[in-house]
């Protein structure tokens, strides 16, 4: 009895730690504490202390929406485990939606909300197409949808068609006027970026986000305990696809416009390296990885312009292959490793 | 006011034999595609760089050693280094999640490209015809080259169909694409296997990329164009079934080619998209789903 007893209380304890998810990610759930903080003063601290020229403030106020952008990416690739290849369509319909409203003259506040109830319905629909089969299929299905979106962007003529859609006038929010300078914008950037960053984390802290990785881990798993495969993949869909067009309402408010170049396949591709080379599945690793990709590729493709796209695909392969954590995980390991060494 | 008014017949005609020639070429990249899939899960994305490479190679080849030795020479090169670079690179992802070999391929694909960029640049090359001579196709006339290329690559998948039903190579291919472990407890070493597959299939990339460069034009970017209907036919055919990957292949290559004769360009592209997911609609499993038995 006394063995039978024993074992039984061995047995719970290990079936508890096993399924207490607070014990294994209380250490990284501290330290993501950091996270947020740590990003709102890097980011309000960059016109103060690194630079407050237009130039760098554009380019740090792109590097905050495109990594907003692909933070929504992190959702599908690193939480629910699927691939997409359409990704910048997201960035599109964001920018566009959001630019032919301020031309219209609509204050920012609105528009945005405006953009994103459309998107989150366009990408309901598409949402359904795309999970419909899993795996390769997703992948495959989200670059066609992709170049469907693209086509049919280059073909409205009140968007600006071909050339793409250039001045887009400085969003006004209510109360605060005209966005004026760079360093509104820059802010502007931000608030976008740190507001997702909010949202997303609380979603995937949330049941839902429970949800999400079950179904990475597992599929089969996943769908034998009674969770609905379809239905939080299509929603995992609609929330990777909102925060990419708020990615891309940063983006167009930055620079006053977008263009062909900028929604094309191999921008989706872009997407998917910023995200493994910042690190997926910590949603901050999106942010880490724009703003690496963003000034990287600013300062040193004029110097390696031929050869800069070998460099970044060996570099890609390197890091999927050595360092699948990317700059998140590099990050998470050297201070796993501080916190072990006892003082 | 006939909606079909500026196509004639003939100029239909034409596009069919068109799609019936990029079918057969996607067929047998889409075949290699499907047998790397079934045995490692290896999602190729690199497969169309493998293409461009082996035309760029049989291109710089072809003036002094002449056509069919220059695509002999590419097929050979690209074989060797797909090999290669499966050794460095696919192998050491065994055991790790399919994504990861998904986006390390992807990585390929962009390093591939850059690297031929850096050695031929961006322009566009023609190369010449190796065998002259038209056909005439109801008043149009059509290269000769077309209808050997076509026949080449239908034979080229034909001989991959008679190689798995077959030979021994070919059994214990299906068997360990159904069952790699129990291959392993018999003696099949699946490692080196993939490794012989995954450089097999570069080397039918190229020697499809091969026979395209005197239909097409060569030049960068030719990968992704190729590699995005390779992998709608896999899809739509049903992921590790040779005999979808064929079918796919041709469907994939008759809407494509279809709505180029009715539109222009771009909008071609999407329309055929839209078919490919419609048909998916239908059948999200793709139009064979055999699971993962190669067959």
């Amino acid at each position: 009895m006394i063995t039978g007893s024993g074992q039984t209380t061995g047995l719970a304890t290990r079936t508890r730690t096993l399924l207490a998810p607070g014990a294994r990610t209380a250490g990284v759930a501290s330290r993501r504490r950091w996270v947020l903080p740590a990003v709102i003063a890097i980011g309000i601290a960059f016109p103060f202390v690194v630079s407050n020229d237009a130039y760098n403030l554009q380019l740090a106020g792109d590097a905050l929406a495109l990594g907003t952008w692909v933070m929504g990416l992190d959702i599908l690739v690193g939480y629910i485990g699927l691939v997409s290849f359409g990704h910048a369509a997201w960035l599109a319909v964001g920018a566009y939606t959001f630019g032919y409203l301020a031309q219209q003259g609509w204050d920012a506040v609105p528009a945005i909300a405006v953009t994103v109830v459309f998107t989150a319905g366009l990408s309901w629909l598409m949402g359904i197409v795309a999970t419909r089969a899993g795996g390769l299929a997703f992948a495959i299905i989200t670059l066609a949808e992709g170049v469907v979106l693209y086509t049919l962007i280059l073909h409205l003529g009140f968007l600006g068609g071909g050339i793409g859609m250039f001045g887009v006038p400085l969003p006004h929010i209510a109360g605060f006027g005209l966005l004026g300078s760079e360093q509104s914008l820059y802010f502007f950037a931000l608030v976008l970026a740190v507001m997702s960053y909010v949202l997303l984390r609380s979603l995937v802290a949330s049941p839902v986000g429970g949800f999400w990785r079950a179904i990475r881990d597992d599929r089969v798993r996943a769908q034998s305990i009674g969770i609905e495969l379809q239905r939080y993949e299509v929603l995992g869909f609609v929330v990777a696809a909102v925060i990419g067009a708020v990615g891309g309402i940063g983006f167009v408010a930055v620079n006053a416009g977008i263009g062909p170049a900028q929604f094309d396949w191999s921008q989706s591709g872009l997407a998917l390296v910023i995200l493994i080379v910042g690190g997926s599945g910590t949603l901050y690793g999106a942010l880490i990885g724009a703003v690496i990709y963003v000034f990287a590729s600013n300062y040193l493709t004029s110097s390696f312009a031929s050869t800069w796209q070998v460099y970044f695909g060996a570099l890609f392969v390197a890091l999927v292959l050595l360092l699948p954590g990317g700059v998140a995980g590099l990050l998470r390991l050297a201070s796993g490793r501080l916190r072990r060494r006892p003082a | 006011m006939n909606p079909f008014g500026s196509v004639t017949a003939s100029l239909l005609v034409v596009n069919l034999v068109d799609a019936w020639l990029y079918g057969s070429l996607l067929a047998a990249v889409a075949v290699a595609l499907t047998l790397v899939f079934g045995l490692g899960r290896v999602v190729n994305f690199a497969i169309g760089a493998f293409y461009a490479l082996g035309a760029f190679i049989a291109y710089s080849f072809q003036r002094t050693v002449g056509y069919w030795l220059a695509v002999v020479l590419a097929v050979i090169c690209v074989t060797v280094f797909a090999g290669a670079i499966e050794r460095v690179t696919i192998r050491p992802l065994r055991g790790r999640t399919e994504i990861s070999t998904l986006l390390a391929t992807f990585g390929l694909a962009i390093l591939l490209d850059g690297l031929i960029q850096v050695v031929w640049g961006t322009s566009t090359r023609t190369m010449a015809s190796p065998i002259g001579g038209t056909v005439p196709v109801l008043g149009q006339r059509m290269s000769v080259f077309i209808f050997v290329a076509a026949a080449l690559a239908t034979a080229v998948s034909a001989g991959i169909w008679a190689l798995l039903r077959w030979t021994g190579v070919g059994t214990i291919l299906r068997g360990a694409s159904q069952n790699a472990s129990m291959a392993e407890l018999l003696g099949v070493n699946t490692t080196a296997l993939m490794t012989g597959l995954f450089a097999a299939s570069a080397g039918v990339a190229a020697l499809i990329g091969g026979f395209a460069g005197p239909i097409f034009s060569v030049r960068p970017g030719m990968d992704l164009d190729f590699l995005i209907d390779a992998f709608l036919a896999v899809v739509i055919g049903g992921l590790g079934s040779v005999r979808g990957a064929i079918v796919g292949a041709y469907l994939v290559a008759l809407a494509s080619n279809l709505s180029l004769t009715f539109m222009t360009g771009d909008v071609a592209t999407a329309v055929s998209f839209v078919v490919v997911i419609v048909i998916l609609l239908a059948r999200p499993s793709g139009i064979f789903r055999e699971g993962r038995a190669v067959t």
